[in-house]
Parts: structure tokens; sequence; C-alpha cells
């Protein structure tokens, strides 16, 4: 569960985005198919942050690989603002962080190689569906958000991928993943 | 002041009612009570609320419904909703008392056993030619399901194959249990009475929406200690493993 620092690092995160511009969508009904992205991509990021959250306090890991996953635990909360400003801005409902609970398999944070498998796992279903995103969503802004969320969720599967099989680069072409395959790949990790 | 606990007791009235007060305490339900409780509740309560008190009146329909006999002047001592909107409104305009969440609940797709139009997942719906049934848009589980077809990004090819808007979820769950519509959104506790009838299909946890029970005491209830300890017996333990056994979730935030 994201404690009070998380939520306050996100909260301070979309007001950078707000800042910056990086969110700022079009006011004008999007399609509801965009939205979708949206929603999913809210899930699956406090997901994420859950599960960065977790592999940091298991202790399993040291120095670079330590440092990159409280990176990326930054990273999903940064994420989560983006997509949830879409959202907002769109009028849409908006999940909070105490509407998940989640659920990782018996053993999960037990090991620094169990840890990073199930974090690949998750983040290559991210992957594929934010490139899903970024190739159908019809609004320009949304496409940018989505395209600059992929290409650091990239960054995350390397790192676990190098962990896992030694292998930083993967496929020259990675899959893309509708919502409905990346609901089923999912959905085991949230609980209730 | 603290020191009425300490006073000396006056006599068998004290015992008495010291008695009373003890055995209501322990209970956690209002049983005790001589009168009858008139609870107002959700539809999607039918079942669990009598198991966990038999001993009270009970007027199920949905929550909007109910909102509006209470506006109305209906007897209530107790209205429990499937959504904060309705016990909120009638917070506003006096007619309860503050209202407390009390449980959650997740919203399923269900279709009949015999599955004519072949939906296995939500997504289904936009693509297959299906009757669906869907609460009214008023009733909080019609609320819940156009959330989830909004969030899933599926409305607008879904919202014009609804055949039939409900007056509450019972009404989807048996036109699709008697086989009258396709598929039809109601709450994961409804499945289980129907079970032998119905499939039940998963929503995607991301596009769930937050379904939230309230409940709250009428302002006006000739019956209030009764109903304030009735309510409390449903927030302890007593009653909130009722609602765990037929399936609800947990008062949010409540996990350890």
């Amino acid at each position: 569960m994201l404690g009070f620092t998380r939520l306050a690092a996100v909260a301070g995160a979309a007001a950078l985005l707000t800042a910056s511009g990086l969110a700022s969508t079009a006011r004008s009904a999007a399609p509801e198919s965009d939205y979708a992205y949206a929603q999913f991509g809210v899930g699956a990021e406090y997901l994420l942050a859950d599960f960065y959250g977790q592999a940091v306090a298991s202790k399993k890991f040291s120095g670079v690989e330590l440092a990159a996953l409280r990176r990326a635990q930054f990273n999903a909360g940064e994420h989560l603002a983006a997509l949830t400003k879409i959202l907002s801005d769109g009028a849409q409902p908006v999940a909070a962080a105490a509407d998940f609970t989640f659920t990782y398999p018996k053993g999960t944070f037990g090991s620094r190689a169990s840890i990073a498998k199930t974090g690949l796992m998750i983040e290559q279903a991210v992957l594929g569906t934010y490139l899903s995103a970024a190739v159908s969503v019809s609004v320009p802004a949304f496409r940018e958000v989505f395209a600059r969320v992929l290409a650091n969720t990239a960054e995350h599967v390397s790192v676990l991928s190098r962990i896992v099989t030694g292998r930083p680069i993967g496929n020259s072409f990675p899959d893309l993943l509708t919502l409905e395959a990346a609901s089923d790949a999912l959905d085991p990790y949230f609980g209730g | 002041m603290t020191k009425g606990l300490f006073m000396r007791p006056h006599g068998l009235a004290f015992v008495l009612a010291l008695t009373v007060a003890l055995g209501l305490a322990a209970s956690g339900t209002a049983a005790s009570h001589a009168t009858k409780l008139n609870i107002y509740a959700a539809a999607s309560l039918t079942e669990v609320f009598p198991s966990y008190d038999a001993s009270e009146n009970y007027n199920f329909a949905g929550s909007n419904a109910l909102e509006t006999q209470i506006r109305n002047g209906a007897p209530a001592d107790v209205f429990a909703s499937a959504s904060p909107t309705n016990t909120q409104n009638l917070f506003k305009a006096g007619l309860v008392d503050k209202p407390v969440t009390f449980t959650a609940n997740r919203v399923v797709l269900i279709v009949p056993k015999s599955n004519p139009a072949g939906i296995t997942n939500v997504y289904d719906l936009a693509q297959v030619n299906a009757k669906v049934v869907l609460a009214a848009p008023s009733v909080p589980v019609g609320s819940y399901a156009r959330t989830v077809l909004r969030n899933l990004g599926i409305s607008a090819a879904v919202l014009g194959k609804v055949v039939s808007n409900e007056s509450d979820v019972k009404g989807v769950v048996g036109k699709i249990a008697l086989g009258q519509g396709d598929a039809g959104f109601v709450y994961a506790t409804d499945v289980k009475p129907v079970a032998d009838q119905v499939t039940a299909i998963k929503i995607p946890a991301w596009a769930q929406p937050r379904v939230r029970y309230e409940i709250a005491v009428l302002s006006k209830s000739p019956n209030m200690k009764a109903a304030q300890a009735w309510v409390k017996g449903i927030l302890g333990k007593k009653g909130q493993a009722a609602l765990a056994a037929a399936g609800f979730l947990p008062i949010p935030g409540s996990r350890s």
C-alpha cells in the first residue's frame, strides 16, 4: 500500500506536470477508448508502485539494483500522476490507492530472482498495453503521455530482464497487448 | 465528568437498566428490544441481513427507491444503501444521522448457464449481438454498471444493446436467471443464490467502480437506541462476519 510519502510525491508530481504542460490534455470530449487506456494505466501504476515498494523493503537488493528499484517506484508515482490528470481533466472517475489491494504469489518477495521475475511479467504486460495505447489513442496529447511513459517502462523491463535472464535488451519489436489480454495478465495481482 | 460511572447504584432499577444495556451490547444486534426495527436496505442485502438478524422488519428495494420512500415519510429506523449517494442525500436533508461505510462489493457480469450469446468475457459484449439487462441509471448497480462500461471504453457499443432497465439488482438477476436476457451486471454477492442458473464473469480490477455501502439511523426514529445498537452490531465482529460469509468485502481501509 502506498504510504504518505509516496502519495505526497504523486501529488507533487501532478502539480509539476500541470505546470510543465506535459499532461495538458484536450478538454474536448475524447473517445472513451482513449480514457480506457488511462484507467488501465492508473490501476497498473498503483500495482507497480506497490510492487516496487515491497521489492525495496525485501532487502534482497543492493547497490545499483536497489537504486533502480527505488527509481522505478518513483517513476510509477509520476506515471500515476500523469494518467490521473488525463482522467480528471476529462471528468472521468479516477481510482484511488484505497480502491485496490494487491496480492502476489507465495514467495514472490523471498528471493532476488523471484522478485525480478514477477516484476518483469508485470512490466512486460504494462509495456505491451502502453504500446497499444501509443498507436491507437486519438488525442495527440494523450499519445505523447503514453509514449513517454512507455519509454520509461521499457527501461524498467530492461533492468528486470538483466536480473532474470542476464540480457538487458530483448526483441526488436515488442508485442502489443490488448486491454483484454493485459487484464488477464494482471488481474491475478489484484486482490479482493 | 466521569464520576457518574462510580456512583452508588440506586437499587433494582439500576441493576435492570445495566442488565439490558449489557445484553444489548453483548448481542451486537437489536434482537433484545421489544419493538421490531424497520430496516430499509438495498436489494443486494436481501439474503445477508436476515441471516445476520432474522428478528427485524426488512424492506428491500433499490437504494434510490428507498431514499424516495424515506423522503416521503416512510417509517424506517435504519437505512442501508448500496451507494453513499443516497445516504448522503438524506443526511444533507437532515433525515438521517451521519452515515458510515459498513461494507463494499464488486460488480460482475452474469450470463445464463446456457449462454446463448456465447459471452466469455466482458469485452464480448461489444462484439456480439446480445440482449443486455441493466438496472436503471438511478439505481446504484445501474450506475456502477455504466461506470464499468465507460472505464472499459465500451459503453457506446454496449448501451445500445440494453433491452431492460430494472428497478433493482434482483430484477437483473431474475431476468438473466430466467434467460430473458443474455448478460447483466450485478454485484458479486448476488450470484451465490442463483449459482445453478447463471455464470459469473469477472470484471478487470482496474475497471471496477468504487462500490461502498453506507448505513445510517433515521433522525426521527422512535427506536433510536435500538437502531443505533443495530448499526453498531453490523459494524461489529458478528455483523462483519455475516457480510464476509455472504461474499461482501471488508470496510475499505480496515484490512490488516
